[in-house]
C-alpha cells in the first residue's frame, strides 16, 4: 500500500482507498487480529491528541501500514460517538500537528512529493519555484486556510503581491496543517449508529476518562464555580444554550465575564456552539480578541452598562450589594466556599 | 436639516409609479449573471410606501419573466442577492443552499465623508474618487480582470462594485474580511516597511502597499520642503509622538532626510537615525496608510448573502437610475447627468420645504409653493419626500 495513505489518512485519496478496499468500520469491530491492532491504535490516536501529541508508530511491515490507515476513520468515529466539541477540536489539532511533524521528518524529495499531493488533495493551486524551496499561492487559496490565523505574516495586507503570495516550504506546511485541522474538525459529520458506538464502548470509556482528566487539568477550568454566576450571566448562558442568538453587547459581556474568571478560550467557545449562527473559527477569533490577543484585555461590563443595554436580568438580593457581575461572582463564590466545599466539577458548565 | 415627508399622497405615488412603468417598458434591464440562481426582492409603491415593506424570496427563470414582473408590478426598489443559491426562492435562508456569491463593495458617502460637505455633487465626487482607489487596488494588487468587475452608481449616495471572478465567488465571510483588511490597510505591519528584510523569506520584491507607502512618504517630505516653516511644523506635529520641538528639528533637516530616503533607484528606504527613529517612522507609515486606504462598508463586503440593487433599475428614493458604468466611461461619469432618465418636460409639484437641486446642470431653487419643474427634478423631489404631485394646478396652468 502507498505509504502516503497511512501518513495522511484524512485525505480524499486515502478515504477513496479505504472505500475501495471494501472494509468498513463495522467489519473492523467484529474482525480478528487486524482489527485489534486498528482499535488499539485508534483510541491511542485520540488519547494522545488529548494529552499532547500523537506519537509515531512503526510502519516497517505492510500490515502495520494498513492498520495505521484504518485507525484514522475508526478514531474519527470514536470522536463522533462522544460528540464533545472540546474533544473534536483537540483531536483535530492533534492530527494536524502530527501530520506536520511527519512532513518535517521526511526526506527532502519525499516531502516535496507529498506536499504536492496534499496540495492537490485540498484543491490548492500552487506553483513550486525552480529552487524547490518556495511556492506561489493565489490569494484565494491562501485566505481559505489563513483567515483564522492572527499573526501578521498571514495577513494579505503584509504579504500579497499582485494577487499572489510567495511562501517558503515551511509556511506551506503550516498552511497544510491548518487545512488538515479544518478537514478533521469538519469531517462530513459522521453520524455513527448507536450500534457502532456501543460496540466501541470500552474504547470510548477509556477515552472519556482521559477527556475528564484532561479537562480538569486544562487551565483554571476546575476552579470555575458555576453556581456563583450572577443571574444575568446565568440568563445569557441559558439563552445561548437554548439556541438564541445574542446581541453583540450580550455576547461581549458573557465572553468577557467568563474570560475574566479564568475560563480558557476553547471552553468559552463551547458555550456558543448552540447559537444559530455559530461559526467555530469566527467565535474563537472573537473570544481571543476579547481575551486580549490584540493587546487589550477587556473587563466585563459593570451592572450599569449591563442595564443600559438590556442585559441585566433577574436581579436578586445580592445584586443590591454589588455594582459589577464580577464582584457578585467573587462574593458569592467566597461565601459558598465558606459554607460548603465547592465542587468545581466541569459538568456544571457542560450542560 | 430639510423637512422630509414621511408619508406620500396617492397622486404622487401613482404619478411616480406610472413614470417608473414607462421606464421599465422601454428599457431592457441589465441582468446579473446566473440570475435564475439568485433571490430577488422588491419594494412596491403600496399603501405603506414610503415605509419599506420588502417582498423577498422571488426567483425567476427567464429574462421575459423578470421584465414582465417589473413592468406589471412596477416596484419602487429592486434588489437581487449577491449569492447564488440552489433554491433561491426557499423562504428560509438555510434551505436556499448557498453555492457562491459575488464579492461586492459598497462605497457610500456615510463611510467616506467626515464632516460637512457643500453639495450633493461634491459628495458624489468624493465617493467617486474613493471608488477609483478601490478599482486600482482590485486590478493592480489583486490582479483581477477588469472584465469581471462591474461598477454601478447606487442611485443614491455612492457606488457599488460587483466582482464576479469565478474563484472569488466561493470565499466565505472571514476570507472576504481579509480582502477588506487589505484595501483598508488594516493589520499592515509598519515594521515590515521599516525593516523590509523581515519578510524577505516570503518575497524578494516589495509589495504594492510597501511601494505606495514609501513613495507617499517621499512625496510628503518633499511637499514639506515647499511649505512655510509654521505650516510644515503644523503638518509634522499631527504625526503621532511628534512635538513641536522635534517637528522643528525635522524641518531643519528635511533635505538630509529626503536624501536618505532616495527613491531614485526604486523604492525609497526608511533609514533610522537620531531624528527619524523607529517610532517616528511608524507614525509616518500610519499616516500614509490613512491617506492611501479605501473606506468601504465592511459588513456589506463580508456578508455573503446580501441583497443589492439591480443595475439599470430605478432607485425609488431618488428616481435616478442605478446606472451601470463601463470602465471607459467611469472617469467622465456624472451621476447628476448620466443617471438621469426622466425628461425635462415641465411637471407641476407642490414643494414641501425649501430645496436646491442641480440636475443636468440646471440649478433650481424651489420655494415652499406650487411650481412647475423639469420632470427629472420633480421626480427627484417627490421620490425624496420633498414635494407632492399637484395635477389640478397643471390643468389651470396649461390654459
Amino acid at each position: 500500500m502507498d505509504e502516503y495513505f497511512a501518513l495522511f489518512p484524512f485525505t480524499r485519496a486515502a478515504s477513496e482507498y479505504v472505500k475501495s478496499s471494501g472494509i468498513s468500520v463495522e467489519d473492523l469491530l467484529t474482525g480478528g487480529g487486524f482489527s485489534t491492532e486498528v482499535l488499539t491504535r485508534s483510541s491511542q490516536r485520540v488519547k494522545q491528541a488529548l494529552e499532547g501529541e500523537i506519537g509515531r508508530v512503526d510502519l516497517s511491515e505492510d500490515i502495520k501500514v494498513t492498520a495505521e490507515l484504518f485507525s484514522y476513520p475508526v478514531a474519527r468515529v470514536m470522536v463522533s460517538c462522544i460528540n464533545v466539541h472540546f474533544l473534536t477540536q483537540k483531536y483535530a489539532n492533534g492530527e494536524a500537528q502530527f501530520a506536520f511533524q511527519k512532513l518535517e521528518s521526511l526526506s527532502e524529495d519525499k516531502a516535496l512529493t507529498f506536499i504536492s499531493r496534499l496540495l492537490a488533495d485540498f484543491d490548492i493551486e500552487a506553483t513550486l519555484f525552480e529552487d524547490e524551496n518556495r511556492y506561489k499561492f493565489h490569494f484565494t487559496d491562501f485566505v481559505r486556510f489563513t483567515s483564522g490565523l492572527r499573526d501578521s505574516r498571514w495577513k494579505l495586507v503584509n504579504v500579497m503581491n499582485r494577487g499572489y503570495i510567495e511562501l517558503a516550504k515551511k509556511e506551506v506546511m503550516k498552511i497544510l496543517q491548518q487545512a488538515i485541522r479544518l478537514k478533521v474538525l469538519n469531517a462530513p459529520q459522521l453520524k455513527p449508529s448507536n450500534k457502532v458506538c456501543n460496540s466501541l464502548s470500552s474504547d470510548i470509556k477509556s477515552i472519556v476518562a482521559t477527556l475528564d482528566s484532561s479537562m480538569s487539568k486544562s487551565g483554571d477550568f476546575g476552579a470555575i464555580d458555576a453556581d456563583s454566576y450572577p443571574p444575568c450571566i446565568r440568563e445569557l448562558i441559558s439563552l445561548v444554550q437554548s439556541g438564541k442568538s445574542l446581541s453583540h453587547t450580550a455576547r461581549f459581556a458573557l465572553t468577557a465575564f467568563l474570560a475574566n474568571i479564568g475560563m480558557s478560550a476553547d471552553d468559552i467557545v463551547h458555550f456558543y456552539e448552540n447559537s444559530p449562527d455559530f461559526d467555530f473559527e469566527f467565535t474563537r477569533y472573537q473570544v481571543e480578541h476579547i481575551m486580549g490577543s490584540s493587546g487589550t484585555k477587556y473587563t466585563s461590563p459593570g451592572c450599569s452598562t449591563m442595564e443600559t443595554y438590556g442585559n441585566c436580568y433577574l436581579k436578586d438580593k445580592m445584586c443590591k450589594y454589588v455594582s459589577h457581575p464580577l464582584s457578585y461572582y467573587r462574593k458569592r463564590s467566597a461565601r459558598r466556599k465558606a459554607s460548603t466545599k465547592s465542587n468545581g466539577n466541569y459538568t456544571d458548565i457542560m450542560v | 436639516m430639510q423637512k422630509r415627508n414621511s408619508i406620500m399622497n396617492s397622486d404622487t405615488k401613482l404619478f411616480l409609479q406610472n413614470k417608473f412603468r414607462e421606464y421599465y417598458k422601454n428599457v431592457r434591464v441589465d441582468l446579473p449573471p446566473k440570475f435564475s440562481k439568485r433571490e430577488w426582492a422588491i419594494v412596491l409603491f403600496d399603501d405603506a410606501y414610503p415605509r419599506f415593506i420588502m417582498r423577498r424570496h422571488k426567483a425567476f427563470s427567464s429574462f421575459a419573466d423578470i421584465a414582465n414582473y417589473l413592468e406589471t408590478l412596477t416596484p419602487a426598489h429592486v434588489y437581487h442577492s449577491t449569492a447564488y443559491y440552489k433554491y433561491p426562492s426557499a423562504s428560509k435562508m438555510i434551505s436556499k443552499e448557498w453555492e457562491a456569491a459575488d464579492l461586492i463593495f459598497d462605497l457610500d458617502a456615510d463611510q467616506i465623508i467626515k464632516g460637512d460637505v457643500s453639495s450633493y455633487s461634491h459628495m458624489l465626487n468624493a465617493v467617486k474618487d474613493e471608488t477609483k482607489k478601490l478599482l486600482m487596488f482590485l486590478t493592480e494588487d489583486f490582479a483581477l480582470n477588469e472584465d469581471n468587475i462591474r461598477v454601478v452608481f447606487s442611485g443614491g449616495r455612492g457606488y457599488h462594485v460587483h466582482v464576479r471572478e469565478e474563484r472569488l465567488t466561493k470565499l466565505g465571510s472571514h476570507e472576504r474580511r481579509e480582502v477588506i483588511n487589505y484595501v483598508s490597510g488594516s493589520g499592515l505591519e509598519a515594521e515590515y516597511i521599516i525593516y523590509p528584510k523581515k519578510i524577505s523569506e516570503y518575497s524578494e520584491s516589495p509589495t504594492l502597499w510597501e511601494t505606495r507607502i514609501t513613495k507617499w512618504i517621499e512625496r510628503y517630505f518633499k511637499s514639506l520642503l515647499e511649505m512655510q516653516e509654521s505650516d510644515a511644523i503644523g503638518q509634522l506635529t499631527s504625526i503621532k509622538d511628534v512635538g513641536s520641538k522635534k517637528a522643528k528639528e525635522i524641518f531643519e533637516n528635511l533635505e538630509e532626510i529626503i536624501g536618505n530616503l532616495d527613491g531614485s533607484s526604486g523604492a525609497p528606504r526608511l533609514i533610522k537615525s537620531r531624528l527619524t527613529t523607529e517610532s517616528f517612522w511608524k507614525g509616518v507609515v500610519r499616516r500614509a496608510i490613512f491617506e492611501l486606504k479605501v473606506n468601504v462598508d465592511e459588513p456589506v463586503t463580508a456578508d455573503t448573502k446580501r441583497l443589492i440593487r439591480l443595475a439599470s433599475s430605478l432607485h425609488g428614493g431618488s428616481g435616478f437610475c442605478v446606472a451601470p458604468i463601463s470602465w471607459e466611461q467611469f472617469d467622465d461619469f456624472d451621476p447628476l447627468y448620466d443617471a438621469v432618465v426622466f425628461s425635462d418636460e415641465m411637471t407641476p409639484v407642490r414643494v414641501l420645504s425649501k430645496t436646491t437641486t442641480e440636475i443636468k446642470n440646471e440649478r433650481i431653487l424651489a420655494d415652499e409653493k406650487t411650481v412647475e419643474l423639469p420632470e427629472h427634478t420633480a421626480i427627484y423631489l417627490m421620490a425624496r419626500g420633498f414635494a407632492e404631485y399637484e395635477p389640478q394646478r397643471s390643468k389651470s396652468h396649461k390654459k
